[in-house]
């Protein structure tokens, strides 16, 4: 029985938008997996615009939902919806910026070396790279399950960032004059930890948009 | 810890043939306010009127179940309507002061109920109105009559008229559904201070105002209560398809 | 430009319904005025302090109606008495208290037709029970009882349609203080209901003063004063309406006149007292 046409409409507008923002992260995520293996100056800096694209879907998602709020008070799974909107963009846009900042440090440093002096990059870079492919197809399809076996693997990332941590003082430790080049490779390290967390992020809310709950704690 | 005020269980209510409330059971909480909300014709108000036995008055009713008030059963055959409705005091949808100066229509109760002296009304008639929110707009004139106040005005007299023998349980039909927003929020502000001394309950069309003002809310639907809850929860979370479909908007 | 609003047209339907409704209104004031006027003209040259100071003499062979006038103000207030209790009573029975059904329908279908019947029947009925079965005679009270009886049906309606009126919000609101029935018909519903009865009892007045037919074999055609106030009352009496027949029946047409005009200023006076006591009722209302 559906009474409220326009609505129903934005509603599903913001489903859809949420779920392309998510999509063109996923592309993101992928063009940087391709820039650490073969760094690409022209492709470096598609990233980068393509990275203000997704800035402008955040705006557009952000305007959508606080319009929603506005104009049509929404409640119940409505509600759960519109917050998550406003909370996920943050999150997406944030993997998009870590991303494009991968990409800057692969212009400016010498790759080669990366994956024989930190093993554990190889498989953390193919973890965000699924655990991405999930998140995307959890939006789509509000696949709470998904989600949740998502959410779950950023322990994993967690433990292998630690692991590049000490390779990367073991390396400074027994190479001081390439300092500046083993930061880069912690930085590298360091973000796609964070990108982790902001999958990680996402997929709790995607599970609120579903329960009202984060963490077995009861947000509303 | 909630304490029950008001304890419903398995109540039927029929209109000659018309089933108008199916098996409705519920716990009202002392110093809450509970709102009732659901589409016209659900049986909230027909519920709300149950509680102080106002469909006493329509022919044709019969009821069963048991509606207790602190333990006592309000359908008892010893039970005195005036005494009940002393302890349960209800204000309308419609503002109805009575047409007589705003003094004698807070006073109606108190003198209903036997108060002739004059100073313990000055008194009364005074906190009453300081308890609805209205003294200070008519404390210069109270020989004023009540019909020449404003609508929201006329509402919150109304209240005061209710309070004025310190009742126990207040129930409201759809108090500000004839009002201006202003008034609305005017008595919507009251409802915080009114449940530190009483039981509140109301019926409102208005889902808004029922997450603004209700610690608790009932759904109603067809004469069923399909779903009770803590405000927050039922609108947050609902956990029946029929109450989630009816306060987003998708109930045809 | 077709699409201007300045274009007032002439609309001749809408002028002559205005002049219509005009001339019917002028009419109407042109009758009321012409009645009083001829009776103002006709009657004014014979008023004097006698005619209302005394009572006729033929041994004097003077005219004077102080006994009609006296007469006419003790039926009044007898009849309002008897009826105003009864009636509104009545009304408060119907409205309040019968639940519908079929004696509820007998009732109001008797009153309706007790208003149908021609005055000459009343007196009729007046005449035989009050006079002759209640051994009552020709009396003020058994006229004033006959006069109870036609003007019930006016002030039952009039109450009945007052009661009708009072919004049923004030019902509910009364009961929902806990109210009994009595104490909410009492506070709230007859005096809500007050301006409405107040019209009923102006109405009945009017018919009171009116009347001659039924009163003149119950009540008589007495212009005597009799000094033992409540023993006027089961004393005969005649009205000034009756005085009125009488002067025309013996084509006494400068006395007519006279009591005619006397009889006007009554009914103003009377409609102004009642007007005022249902304002100052109003006014305690607030």
């Amino acid at each position: 029985m559906v009474t409220r046409k326009k609505f129903d409409y934005e509603i599903n507008h913001l489903k859809k938008d949420i779920g392309e923002m998510a999509e063109a992260v996923s592309e993101t995520v992928h063009t940087m997996e391709a820039l650490i293996k073969h760094p690409d100056v022209v492709q470096s800096k598609e990233l980068v615009e393509h990275d203000k694209y997704i800035n402008e879907l955040q705006k557009n998602i952000e305007t959508r939902c606080l319009s929603l709020l506005l104009k049509q008070q929404p409640v119940a799974r409505d509600l759960r919806l519109v917050s998550t909107g406003l909370k996920v963009v943050t999150d997406l846009e944030r993997i998009g910026d870590q991303c494009a900042d991968i990409a800057e440090i692969t212009i400016l440093t010498k790759m080669d070396d990366l994956y024989t002096k930190l093993p554990h990059i190889a498989s953390m870079l193919d973890h965000i790279v699924e655990m991405m492919e999930q998140l995307t197809l959890a939006v789509k399809n509000e696949d709470v399950e998904l989600a949740k076996e998502t959410r779950q693997k950023d322990q994993k990332i967690n433990i292998l960032f630690d692991k590049c941590k000490k390779d990367v003082v073991m390396l400074i430790k027994e190479d001081e004059g390439n300092i500046d080049y083993y930061l880069d490779f912690l930085m590298i390290s360091k973000y796609l930890e964070k990108i982790g967390d902001h999958i990680k992020n996402v997929c709790e809310w995607i599970e609120f948009n579903e329960t009202g709950m984060i963490d077995n704690f009861k947000l509303v | 810890m909630e304490n029950t005020k008001i304890k419903v269980e398995h109540l039927n209510l029929y209109y000659g043939q018309n089933h108008a409330l199916k098996d409705v059971t519920m716990d009202i909480y002392e110093n809450k306010v509970t709102a009732f909300i659901g589409p016209s014709g659900c049986g909230k108000s027909t519920f709300l009127k149950t509680l102080n036995r106002m469909n006493d008055l329509i022919e044709n009713v019969k009821i069963d179940g048991l509606v207790e008030l602190d333990d006592e059963n309000i359908y008892d055959k010893k039970v005195d309507t005036t005494l009940l409705r002393k302890k349960v005091g209800m204000v309308f949808q419609q503002p109805n002061p009575f047409p007589m100066s705003i003094y004698d229509n807070v006073a109606y109760g108190p003198r209903l109920h036997g108060i002739k002296d004059k100073k313990r009304l000055d008194e009364i008639v005074t906190n009453s109105l300081k308890g609805a929110a209205l003294y200070d707009e008519v404390k210069d004139d109270l020989k004023k009559s009540a019909l020449s106040l404003s609508g929201g005005q006329q509402q919150r007299l109304c209240i005061a008229r209710a309070l004025a023998v310190e009742p126990e349980v207040i129930l409201m039909d759809e108090p500000t559904s004839a009002l201006d927003p202003i008034s609305t929020l005017k008595i919507e502000d009251l409802m915080e201070d009114l449940k530190k001394k009483y039981t509140v309950i109301i019926v409102t069309h208005n889902m808004q105002q029922a997450t603004r003002i209700a610690d608790y809310t009932a759904f109603f639907l067809v004469g069923e209560m399909v779903e009770y809850g803590k405000t927050r929860d039922l609108f947050a979370t609902p956990q029946d398809k029929r109450t989630e479909d009816y306060i987003t908007g998708r109930f045809g | 430009m077709h699409n201007s609003i300045y274009d007032k047209r002439v609309r001749i339907s809408d002028n002559v319904i205005r002049v219509l409704i005009y001339l019917s209104a002028f009419v109407s004031v042109a009758i009321l005025v012409g009645i009083i006027g001829l009776v103002v003209i006709k009657g004014a040259p014979h008023l004097s302090w006698q005619l209302i100071s005394t009572v006729s003499s033929s041994a004097k062979n003077t005219f004077g109606i102080l006994g009609n006038i006296v007469n006419t103000l003790y039926i009044i207030v007898i009849t309002l008495l008897i009826v105003t209790p009864l009636g509104v009573g009545g009304a408060v029975y119907l409205n309040e208290y019968a639940k519908g059904g079929k004696l509820v329908r007998a009732i109001e279908f008797t009153i309706e037709t007790l208003s149908g019947i021609p005055s000459i029947i009343f007196g009729l009925f007046g005449m035989v029970f009050f006079g002759t079965v209640l051994k009552l005679g020709f009396s003020i009270l058994t006229g004033a009882l006959t006069l109870a009886l036609m003007v019930l049906p006016i002030i039952t309606s009039s109450t009945q349609v007052a009661l009708k009126s009072v919004p049923e919000s004030y019902r509910a609101g009364a009961t929902g203080m806990g109210a009994t029935k009595w104490y909410m018909i009492r506070t709230i519903i007859l005096p809500s209901a007050m301006p409405g009865i107040i019209t009923g009892i102006i109405l009945g007045i009017g018919r009171i003063i009116g009347e001659s037919a039924a009163l003149l074999f119950t009540a008589g055609s007495s212009y005597y004063l009799v000094n033992d106030f409540f023993g006027h009352i089961f004393k005969p009496g005649g009205t000034l309406t009756i005085q009125l027949y009488l002067s025309m029946t013996k084509a006494r047409y400068d006395q007519a006149f006279a009591v005619a005009l006397v009889l006007i200023i009554l009914v103003f006076v009377l409609n102004r007292i009642t007007h005022i006591i249902a304002n100052r009722m109003n006014k305690e209302k607030g």
